[in-house]
């Protein structure tokens, strides 16, 4: 080693947590700690959960969840906004359309380019297996109100969902809808307002094929991982006011050039902090 | 001492691993962000999941090489989200470190090899850092990495190569000096 960097890593080395992040950090364990166990008794005051539940500890995570709560919003927003009663619903369907696909542009092909909020906000992460899991928010909220009884179910392929109730207006004791990890998952009725989420999951090697710097290729990993939901099935099975029990099923793919408008996205949000209203999927109906 | 018998691990065990390990991951984690707040969230997310893990270590050496990849992956997250995490809640204050702890790390930052450093990929930084700052064996650090001995050693000549040359256009290293390349610490080519 040269004695410039050997001075640095005797400088690092002398690098330690306070004695004030110490007791930070075993405060905060403490708190998950109790956040856990009082989630599993299910106390009174503490909502309790039908799914996993994954508590934010950290001011990173608190800011993921706001933004995260900020998409859910925008979600009930357009939820509300389209779709009024009646036979049959948005694009001459009949059944229970989503309202992306209400919102969604008609393209040539008979299919629909889905508004841009549909599938733009991605996370990912390594597994210490090794392997990428990759979460899409995806608008899955009906454009009407008047179903109940609502039926997801992911038809073939490997994508799992996962569903997180809003929790605005959420009271003690109440029974909260979050779901992960799962092919399929009823809501009690298309007023349930939260996010939902596309995971799928991607096998090191394939990454590895694309990129050694999956952080700076970040729109190939994404494009990579969106192929993988190209074909995926949404069946959607509800009851509307009258009684009747309907179903449709959505076919997902994304665009083509994803890559190259998802770098846009991200460049531009990094810039200004909004998006460039760029679709990255589209959607029709199979049956 | 490792193991896990209860749903949540234990406060005895998190408590030694704190004691054992807080250092390691606090300056990997710091070497991966860059600054002080960051690698304070980073690190409490990585002893959170481990209390929540169910791995079953075989001894200390196998806890530390986990705490370290969660370590590098919890940095990875963070930065991929950077994008999204413009909507800003801050809930808790950073807490500050002393003054005796920020002469240290101002010591750190202050040295023209931490400057080279962040010219460099995550990736050769950490493996620069594990080698030489953690003294971790190769094996180790594949470990800790989740990549194959051959692919770090790759990496390591790799990172030294780019840190040299980074540090001679900042005029850091002159008449050949070298970072490593001739070192031959660990039996390293």
């Amino acid at each position: 080693m040269s004695n410039s960097y050997a001075s640095y890593v005797r400088r690092m080395r002398n690098v330690e947590p306070t004695k004030d992040e110490r007791r930070a950090l075993m405060m905060a364990l403490s708190n998950e700690r109790r956040a856990v166990e009082a989630g599993r008794s299910g106390r009174a005051g503490q909502p309790s959960r039908a799914g996993l539940v994954r508590a934010a500890v950290t001011r990173r995570a608190v800011a993921a969840v706001a933004a995260v709560a900020v998409v859910a919003l925008v979600a009930g927003v357009v939820g509300t906004m389209v779709g009024a009663p009646g036979a049959s619903g948005p694009a001459g369907a009949v059944g229970p359309v989503l309202a992306a696909y209400a919102d969604g542009t008609q393209l040539g092909d008979g299919a629909m380019l889905l508004p841009a909020n549909f599938g733009s906000s991605v996370s990912w992460s390594q597994g210490d297996d090794g392997s990428y899991h990759f979460d899409f928010n995806v608008d899955l909220s009906l454009a009407e109100r008047r179903y109940r009884d609502i039926t997801y179910t992911v038809d073939g392929g490997d994508a799992t969902l996962k569903f997180l109730q809003s929790r605005e207006g959420v009271s003690a004791g109440d029974t909260l809808a979050d779901y992960e990890g799962v092919t399929t998952f009823t809501l009690s009725d298309a007023t349930i307002a939260g996010t939902y989420v596309l995971s799928v999951d991607v096998p090191q090697d394939e990454i590895d094929a694309i990129t050694d710097d999956p952080l700076a290729d970040s729109a190939e990993v994404c494009a990579l991982a969106a192929r993988k939901l190209a074909g995926t099935r949404i069946r959607i099975t509800a009851t509307d006011s009258s009684g009747a029990k309907t179903s449709l099923c959505f076919e997902l793919n994304p665009v083509d050039d994803f890559a190259e408008r998802y770098a846009r996205i991200e460049k531009h949000f990094q810039e200004d902090g909004e998006t460039d209203g760029a679709s990255l999927f589209t959607m029709r109906i199979v049956e | 001492m490792f193991t896990r018998n209860e749903e949540l691990r234990s406060e005895d065990f998190m408590e030694a691993a704190v004691a054992a390990h807080h250092g390691a991951v606090f300056r990997l984690a710091l070497n991966q962000t860059g600054n002080r707040a960051d690698a304070q969230d980073v690190t409490q997310e990585v002893f959170i999941k481990l209390m929540k893990s169910f791995t079953a270590f075989r001894d200390a050496d196998h806890l530390r090489a986990w705490l370290l990849r969660v370590t590098i992956n919890q940095c990875r997250d963070l930065a991929r989200q950077a994008w999204k995490r413009r909507v800003d809640v801050s809930a808790e204050p950073v807490v500050r470190p002393d003054a005796a702890q920020d002469e240290v790390l101002d010591a750190v930052v202050e040295h023209p090899v931490w400057s080279a450093l962040r010219t460099l990929k995550e990736t050769d930084r950490a493996v620069l850092h594990l080698r030489y700052v953690e003294e971790l064996t190769i094996p180790e650090i594949a470990d800790a990495l989740s990549c194959k001995q051959v692919t770090v050693r790759t990496r390591l000549r790799r990172a030294r190569l780019k840190l040299r040359r980074a540090m001679e256009d900042a005029g850091g290293v002159r008449g050949g000096a070298s970072v490593g390349v001739t070192d031959g610490i660990g039996g390293l080519q």
